[in-house]
This record gives structure tokens, sequence and C-alpha cells, in this order.
């Protein structure tokens, strides 16, 4: 086989992909929200993906603060900085943990989910039959699931923020032995209210563009039970790999090209 | 929306559902014990490994750029960028780099494990299988947990490389940072034994992500609905199940020493 046509394909692949989802998820999403009834659904969209991914959330976040507060506090012993345990980890939780983890945790469950659904709705003609009706499956299927993924990602953070300071709180009072009012005290010495409200914003970027792209691989999954499997994998690769990269850029965006380094 | 079941039937059949769950893990075990096909075994592994690593690379070489931008900006009042590489090093290879790379692995191999063993169930392979006196345990579900077992670890070990190399480019590039000093205070907290930890990590979770998602492959519903469900499935339930796995191990390691 051609070498060269070995590294184009996926190149190829990837560049049809983002192509689709732009042409076809922010019309879509747009769409659904001109209308009342779109609305709506869009609405009943989040509540079902806050209904999916509430439990996953906590499962996944509260292991993360814990992980977070034991790991933080070994380094910082080492150093003798251990009295700023907790506003370090809420910080840290409020800013990167929560809304990273609570949009891979939506990317895999509701993410996933949303590929499937349409994707078995190829399967089964039901896109087909929509459009035969007269109705746009786009604005009618695809759009109010993308804009709930959006609506849904920040509430989500916020419960995954809770749990992540949990989680921490259990490890590093009860267990590792910080003076229960003093983590109480200085928690949140380490975060402003903006950080929350910029940690929001991040997640509904991230809900949007999640749910942009697994609509999109669900509603051009090819017409097979192994076609919609693969697109349900392949929308959630792309999701969290997106999110990962767009956490990049945010930071980035926020704290500036040259970040604390300044202080130096 | 199909209407739901009252509460209590629901509650019965999740816990019904986690009970099928875990008794398929010792199953899965005495799978990998009976002598898988060799050519599949080492084929499945390779596949994993080539196709996961991609993932596993972009995954945590933006999330050590990442964890650096943030940590430089955090950690700037008690003297920046030497410390966010220290506290990156340290926290990224311990903890942030297994646990991603093991979810890539999880969304990119395990999903696919699911989505190729639900098909099978769905075009009714598996029974095919049956009937002629084959096992899908030992020919399907053992290649595909020793090639997880394996790679896995690969994977972490990858991810470890990856996300300290984001992390350096960052610093170096973005950060303005010394390229000497830098890589120096990223490894600064790391010994070997904790690389020897993330493998270790790597085996253990290569073993749930691929017990899980074979599991939910082969309890798939019918049709193209049930190949989708059972990805959705054995996605979310290998997460929660990794990162729980993942702080248990963390603290049974680590927890001692500190």
């Amino acid at each position: 086989m051609n070498p060269l046509a070995l590294l184009g394909r996926p190149a190829l692949a990837v560049l049809v992909g983002a192509g689709r989802v732009v042409a076809f998820a922010p019309a879509a999403a747009l769409r659904a929200l001109a209308t009342v009834h779109g609305a709506r659904a869009a609405v009943a969209q989040a509540v079902s993906i806050l209904a999916r991914c509430a439990a996953p959330v906590m499962l996944v976040c509260g292991p993360i603060g814990a992980m977070l507060a034991l790991q933080g506090l070994t380094l910082m012993r080492s150093f003798g900085v251990e009295r700023a345990i907790a506003p370090l980890c809420v910080a840290t939780i409020v800013r990167e943990l929560a809304p990273g983890f609570a949009a891979v945790v939506v990317a895999m469950q509701g993410g996933a989910g949303i590929a499937a659904e349409l994707g078995a709705m190829r399967v089964a003609h039901e896109l087909d039959a929509l459009e035969v009706m007269g109705v746009d499956p786009r604005a009618e299927v695809a759009g109010p699931r993308i804009v709930g993924a959006a609506v849904a990602a920040p509430l989500l953070n916020g419960l995954a923020m809770v749990c992540g300071v949990l989680g921490a709180w259990v490890m590093a009072v009860p267990v590792l032995g910080v003076p229960h009012t003093l983590f109480v005290d200085t928690a949140l010495d380490g975060v402003s209210a903006a950080d929350v409200w910029l940690s929001g914003a991040k997640t509904v970027l991230f809900g949007a563009a999640l749910g942009a792209v697994c609509a999109s691989a669900g509603f051009f999954a090819e017409r097979t039970a192994a076609g919609v499997g693969r697109a349900a994998n392949r929308a959630v690769v792309a999701s969290v790999i997106l999110i990962l990269l767009l956490n990049y850029l945010c930071n980035t965006a926020i704290f500036g090209m040259r970040g604390g380094a300044v202080a130096l | 929306m199909s209407a739901r079941p009252a509460p209590l039937p629901r509650l019965a059949a999740a816990v019904a559902d986690l009970t099928g769950a875990a008794a398929f893990w010792p199953r899965a075990a005495l799978a990998t014990l009976r002598g898988p096909p060799l050519l599949d075994t080492a084929l499945l592994t390779l596949r994993l490994v080539v196709t996961s690593v991609p993932v596993v690379f972009v995954v945590t070489f933006f999330s050590g750029a990442m964890l650096t931008v943030q940590a430089a900006a955090s950690l700037s009042p008690f003297g920046g960028g030497a410390l966010a590489g220290i506290a990156v090093g340290f926290g990224g290879v311990r903890e942030v780099f297994p646990l991603l790379a093991a979810a890539s692995v999880a969304a990119r191999s395990g999903a696919e494990i699911a989505s190729q063993l639900a098909t099978m169930k769905a075009t009714r392979q598996t029974d095919a299988l049956e009937v002629m006196g084959l096992d899908p345990l030992r020919l399907l579900v053992g290649p595909r947990m020793v090639a997880a077992v394996l790679g896995t670890p690969v994977c972490v070990l990858v991810g470890c490389a990856a996300g300290m190399l984001g992390a350096q480019a960052i610093g170096v590039w973005q950060l303005g940072l010394d390229r000497g000093a830098m890589w120096n205070n990223l490894w600064s907290g790391v010994v070997a034994a904790d690389l020897v930890v993330g493998a270790v990590k790597g085996v253990v979770l290569g073993f749930m992500l691929g017990a899980i998602s074979a599991r939910e492959g082969l309890a798939a519903g019918p049709g193209a609905r049930g190949v989708g469900r059972a990805t959705n499935r054995a996605v979310i339930r290998a997460l929660v199940a990794v990162s729980a796995a993942s702080l248990a191990l963390s603290s049974a390691i680590y927890g001692r020493l500190a």
C-alpha cells in the first residue's frame, strides 16, 4: 500500500468530519432555538442529560478531588507549605479539574448516547421518515440535543466542583489529619467569583462542542448496526480530544500567552 | 420517549445489572487463562496499541500543556515557573497522565471492543459460535482482554512521556522558561518507581476496562440501538471504574508513604 495514502487518509477523514460538524451543527442548533417547540425539546434534552450524567459525575469527580488532596499534600509537605492545601485544591478543582472532567463525563455518557441514538434513528430510517413528512430532522432531533448538552454541561460542572471539594476534604481532613477549621477557613482564599464564572463559561463551550461532534457523528452514521457502534466510538474519541484542546486554548486566552511566568 | 418503569423495579434492574457485570470479571479472567488464539491476540494487541497511542498522545500532551499554563498562573505568588514544572511533573506522572491515558484507551479501544462484540451479538455471530460448540468467551473475549492488559500499560507510559513533552513545549515556547531548567524541574519530583507504579496501574486499569467493555458488548440488546447503547455504557462505566480504581491504587501505594 502507498505509505502516503496511509498518512493522508486519516487526515482527510478528520477534515471531512470537521467540515461536516461546522456545516451541520450550528445551523441545527440555531434552527432548534428559533421555535418555542424546539426550545422546549432542548430543555427536555438538557434534563435527560443531567439525569443520566449526575451519578457518573459524582463518582468520577469525588475520587479525583481526593487524589488531588493526597498528592498535593505529599508534595506540599516536602516544601513545608501544607497550610495552603485547601486553597490549592479548591482553586485547581474549580478552574481545571471540575470543568475538564465534567465535560469528559458528559462526552462519554451524554455525547455517546446522542451519537448512538441518532445513529439508531438513521439505521431505522426514522430520520428519513421525518424528512418525508416535511419535518427537518436537524432542527427536530439534532438541534435540541446540541443545545441540551451546552445547557447541561455547566450545571454538571457545578456538581463536579461540589463533589471534587468534598472528595478533597474527605482525603485531607479525616484521612490525612489536616485540621477541619484550617481547611474550611482557607478554602475560598484561592478562588474568586470570576473563576467560577469563567469555569462555567468554559463548560458551555465544551458542551456545545461535544454536542455538535456527537450529533453529527450520529446523524451521518452508516446504516448498519456496526456503523452505529463506530459512530458512537468516534464521537467519544473526537469529543475528548476536542475538550482537552479547547481547555488548553481557554487557559491560554484567560491567563494570557505568558501566563503566570511574568512573576519570575 | 417511552414511559419509565416505577423506581423500585428500576433499582432492582440496576442491581441485577451490576451483579451481572461483577460476575463477568472472573469469567473474563478465566477466558484469558484458557489459551486465547495466539494470532488474534497478537493482532488485537497491536491494533489496540496502534489505534490508542495517537489518542493518548494528543490527550495527555494537551493536558500537560493545560496544567502548565494553569499551574504557572496559580503558583506565580510562590515563584511561578520553577514550582509549576515540579508540580506538573509530580502530579502529572503520578495521577493525571495515567488516568487520562486509561480514559483515552477506554474511549478509543474499550468502546471499539464493546461495539464489535455487540455487533457480533446483534448479527448472531456469537450464537453461531456457540452452536458450533466454540466458546465465544475464549475466542472473542480472551484475546481482547490480553490486548487490554498488555496494551494499556504501554499507553500509560506513552501518556506520561507525552504529558511531559506537552508541559515542556508550553513552558519553553509559550511561557518563555529556560529549556534545561524546565526539563529538570519536570523530572525532579519523579522517581523510577513512579513509572513502575504507572505501568502496574496500567495493567489493573487495562483489565478493568477490557472486562467492562467486553461484558457490555456481550450483554447488548438487539439491533443498531442495542449496539449504540452498549458502546455508550461501556465507555461511561469504564471511566467511572477506572477513576475509582486509580484513586484506590494511589492511596494504597502512596498513602502509606505520605
